[in-house]
């Protein structure tokens, strides 16, 4: 009896694990499969309102524009990480880490 | 005397135990408490684009529970890819306070923020600026994602085996968002923390860190490093709003803000902490910070943070020697007057007082327009559509059959795309063959009446036009009154006429010359400055605003030796300090200003000296970052060229390198020739006179028999590249892609050094077929007048394109 009942688990487990597996390759095979680019793979899949509003919407974001200015609030805000490291180094009841700035 | 010898060793046992218990109920590495500190940041800011170094001069004060920063100068000269001077900062347990006398106008920097700031909005900048106010929500992020000694505590007072487990720390959520720390992993020996991960509460990595410590067992931190992975970001839609018809009816949605990174590739930075003496107190603080890219490795950033002090201040005493720091003085005003009247602008102001315009005479406005005839555009296609039918998808793709089915819906949806694609080219190559089919007018020479009348019209619209005082910097968009379209277009048409035509040089333009009296008070003012070089109460960045000031008004006084020699000194100082790399902006800058003021020789000599400098004291990378950075101004050519000639003499440049070098100075050369042809045609010759400026050595055929060579040799040096040629410094560039092509193709980021070769693989493209020959033909051996190298057109790159 417990033998059976091993050998089912056994037997559940194993074929969940397969069917886990062969779910994962086949949604992973669907982006390889086409061979296009994501934003092209994104506008062709397209189809509600939402999907089509946000394809439209990262359309018009301009790459290397929108770099140049995360750079340089990367750049000004790093302005602030001296004060905040000495203000670590000041506190007693803070641990010394790094902030994102 | 054994007994004094074992009463020692007793003795050391029960200090050593007593500090094994202290360590442990401390966590390391973690503050000390001594109180309110002064000190000076010099903070080094590296790009590849726009600017290639600034360097930004600070004064902190701070405490465990408030923190005030002012800038008091930035390089080159000044400036900046933001003007950040007088920017001052106080942030505290209650408020986030920004003020900037040079700025006041402007809301958004001189304001108080309440604490807690709430969520950061939608990143909604571009080309380069961004809205300083942010700051807030970075302080209010950091805060928020500290680690405080009673999340470890628990942890290391457990039972320490001296492995290196790591342990998880669930943290209290602090700030409520999702950029909030929810979780720390520590590991950590011998009673101190080694490593530490950091999680937000999607338990995405925040930050991942590692401690060195002083010979390894000490309690004293060398040095933390951070490694900052790539972080979302969401970007705000300006036109947010769209019409849509469907089988729902016509209906007005709102575009969603679009998911971004920022920190691409990734950060490390690395801090390291140093015994400091501050009167009889030493303590363990930053004294330099590095950020460097985790791609590469290349320096993105530095901070040098030197001359601490304790001081007996409070949060309201900080601000105000804060404002009495970095503030606009009396002589700061002074001089702006002085400059603003006596030495000529860029922008010239406008002296309209005088000129009698009726702006509410249409009759006349429109003729005035009509006057100068400018050329038509056709109006652009729409570059892309989007599916307005609704088809249903089918099923995701988990058995055989559906996976052949999806594959078959999206070839449909592909084609029809094509379809779509087609059909926009062709609306395009339509508008560009209609934009270029239709005949411009002349550009006519505009009557220096008719100028001034435009000047006083456009004061007038202007006004008009812009929001109320009281609203200035609310919103980011001011939309303009319906009634008022009519006088938009008025402006936009003026605009276009100046832009389009040739403007006169208007007597009322040249700057004022400064009488008896006026000429003391400037020399009164430059003495004021040069006492301020010496002291050093304001620390380097109020030397050089100073040293600048007097470089300023030596040009007002025409002291051309005295200026001279304060540029000179100026270098000196920046020398002196290791900022040899902005060295190279701010000697261009000064270059730039002789060379107007009409002093080409000294320029000249000057230029000399500064080039030799930088050669030996800039490491090649720095110089060619510079050098492809200032290869797109026109105003910089003769120093980049210098530059990189002088770099090409020095010897172990890598193949790379020299190559970058051959192609700076083609590029540069052709850049000054094709000028030179158009110099006659060029308005305002004043203001651009750096672009046209020939240094003495040389002669207009002297530069136009050196283009074809240069080009040449940039051109076998490519060749010579062997694999890198197609790879790192292939002609290709991202820039001018459209967006959508940019979203759709997923179109990798050109390097600069690609860049480069795409600009010179442009002007040997343009000199080939200006001379006849057909684009595109190559032939082996060196290079003719005439032929396309290097290589095909390579824009569309090959590998597996990818949107990062």
């Amino acid at each position: 009896m417990v033998h059976r009942l091993i050998s089912t688990l056994l037997i559940v487990t194993g074929t969940a694990a397969i069917l886990g597996f062969v779910c994962m390759a086949m949604t992973g095979d669907k982006t390889q499969r086409t061979g296009l680019p994501p934003g092209y793979q994104q506008w062709l899949t397209a189809q509600d309102i939402e999907s089509v509003l946000a394809v439209q919407a990262a359309m018009r974001v301009d790459d290397r524009m929108t770099d140049l200015s995360l750079q340089t609030s990367e750049q000004v805000e790093f302005l602030l990480t001296p004060a905040l490291l000495v203000q670590e180094a000041l506190s007693d009841d803070v641990v010394l880490t790094y902030p994102e700035e | 005397m054994p007994n004094k010898s074992l009463l020692k060793i007793v003795c050391c046992i029960l200090c050593s135990s007593t500090c094994q218990v202290l360590s442990a109920a401390s966590i390391i590495p973690s503050g000390n408490n001594i109180g309110t500190l002064q000190f000076d940041a010099v903070v080094e800011l590296i790009r590849e684009r726009q600017l290639a170094s600034w360097v930004v001069f600070a004064r902190y004060w701070v405490y465990r529970d408030f923190y005030c920063i002012a800038v008091i100068w930035s390089e080159p000269r000044g400036h900046g890819i933001m003007d950040l001077k007088t920017n001052i900062v106080l942030s505290d347990k209650d408020s986030f306070k920004i003020h900037n006398d040079s700025y006041a106008f402007w809301k958004p920097i001189n304001a108080t923020y309440q604490k807690p700031v709430g969520p950061r909005p939608p990143f909604e900048w571009g080309g380069g600026p961004c809205e300083i106010a942010e700051l807030r929500f970075a302080d209010a992020h950091a805060l928020a994602r500290r680690v405080y000694v009673e999340d470890v505590e628990q942890v290391l007072r457990g039972p320490s085996d001296g492995s290196f487990n790591w342990r998880d720390l669930p943290i209290p959520s602090r700030a409520g968002t999702t950029e909030d720390l929810a979780r720390a992993r520590v590991q950590i020996a011998g009673g101190k923390i080694q490593r530490m991960e950091l999680f937000d509460p999607n338990q995405k990595l925040l930050a991942r860190l590692s401690y060195d410590y002083t010979g390894g067992n000490s309690l004293r931190i060398d040095r933390l490093t951070a490694e900052l992975p790539e972080r979302p970001v969401k970007l705000a839609t300006h036109v947010n709003d769209v019409t849509v018809t469907d089988s729902n009816g016509t209906r007005t949605l709102r575009l969603p803000d679009t998911d971004y990174i920022r920190h691409k590739g990734g950060r490390i930075c690395t801090v390291e902490y140093r015994d400091v003496a501050i009167g009889k107190i030493t303590a363990r603080l930053p004294v330099s910070i590095e950020v460097r890219s985790a791609v590469n490795g290349s320096l993105l950033r530095s901070a040098r943070i030197v001359n601490f002090r304790l001081v007996d201040m409070d949060k309201t005493k900080a601000l105000e020697a804060a404002k009495a720091f970095a503030g606009l003085t009396d002589e700061d005003r002074r001089l702006r007057k002085i400059l603003d009247r006596f030495l000529p602008s860029d922008l010239p102001r406008w002296k309209v007082k005088d000129v009698k315009v009726d702006p509410n005479d249409l009759g006349f406005v429109r003729v005035l327009i009509a006057k100068y005839p400018l050329p038509e555009t056709p109006n652009p296609p729409r570059l892309v559509e989007v599916p307005g039918q609704k088809i249903t998808p089918p099923a995701m793709p988990i058995d055989p059959n559906h996976a052949k089915e999806y594959r078959e819906y999206l070839q449909q949806q592909h084609q029809e795309r094509q379809r779509q694609l087609e059909l926009s080219r062709k609306q395009r190559e339509q508008y560009y063959k209609e934009f270029y089919s239709r005949l411009k007018p002349p550009r006519l020479m505009i009557e220096p009446n008719d100028l001034r009348a435009i000047r006083a019209l456009l004061v007038h619209y202007d006004r008009m036009l812009s929001p109320p005082p009281e609203k200035m910097g609310e919103p980011y968009v001011y939309d303009i009154p319906k009634e008022l379209y009519h006088i938009s277009d008025f402006r936009s048409a003026l605009r276009n006429i100046l832009a389009y035509h040739h403007q006169p040089e208007l007597p009322e333009d040249a700057p004022a010359k400064p009488n008896q009296e006026e000429f003391q008070a400037i020399q009164q003012l430059r003495n004021r400055y040069l006492d301020l070089t010496s002291g050093n109460e304001k620390g380097l960045g109020g030397r050089l605003k100073a040293l600048h000031a007097v470089t300023q008004l030596d040009e007002v006084l025409q002291d051309w030796r005295s200026q001279d020699t304060h540029n000179r000194q100026y270098l000196d100082l920046l020398n002196d300090y290791g900022l040899c790399r902005v060295c190279m902006e701010s000697g261009c800058y000064a270059i730039e200003t002789m060379v107007k003021a009409g002093q080409p020789d000294m320029a000249y000599e000057f230029m000399r000296t500064w080039a030799s400098r930088c050669i030996s004291n800039n490491e090649p990378n720095d110089i060619l970052r510079f050098a492809n950075v200032e290869v797109r101004m026109q105003s910089s050519c003769w120093p980049t060229l210098w530059l990189v000639d002088g770099l090409l003499r020095r010897p172990g440049l890598t193949p790379i390198q020299r190559y970058q070098c051959l192609a700076v100075r083609a590029i540069v050369l052709h850049k000054v020739d094709s000028l030179l042809a158009g110099l006659d045609q060029a308005d305002n010759k004043a203001t651009k006179a750096p672009s046209y400026w020939i240094p003495r050595n040389l002669t207009r055929q002297q530069i136009a028999s050196q283009v074809g060579p240069a080009i040449q040799q940039a051109v076998s040096a490519w060749r010579s590249l062997g694999p890198a040629a197609f790879d790192q410094a292939r002609p290709y560039t991202s820039s001018g892609i459209p967006a959508a092509y940019q979203y759709i193709v997923g179109v990798p980021d050109s390097t600069p050094l690609q860049e480069l070769s795409a600009m010179l693989d442009q002007i040997v493209w343009q000199r080939s077929t200006r001379a006849g020959q057909q684009p595109g033909a190559t032939q082996p051996g060196p290079i003719q007048p005439g032929t396309r190298q290097p290589g095909a057109r390579q824009s569309i790159p090959r590998q597996p394109l990818q949107r990062r």
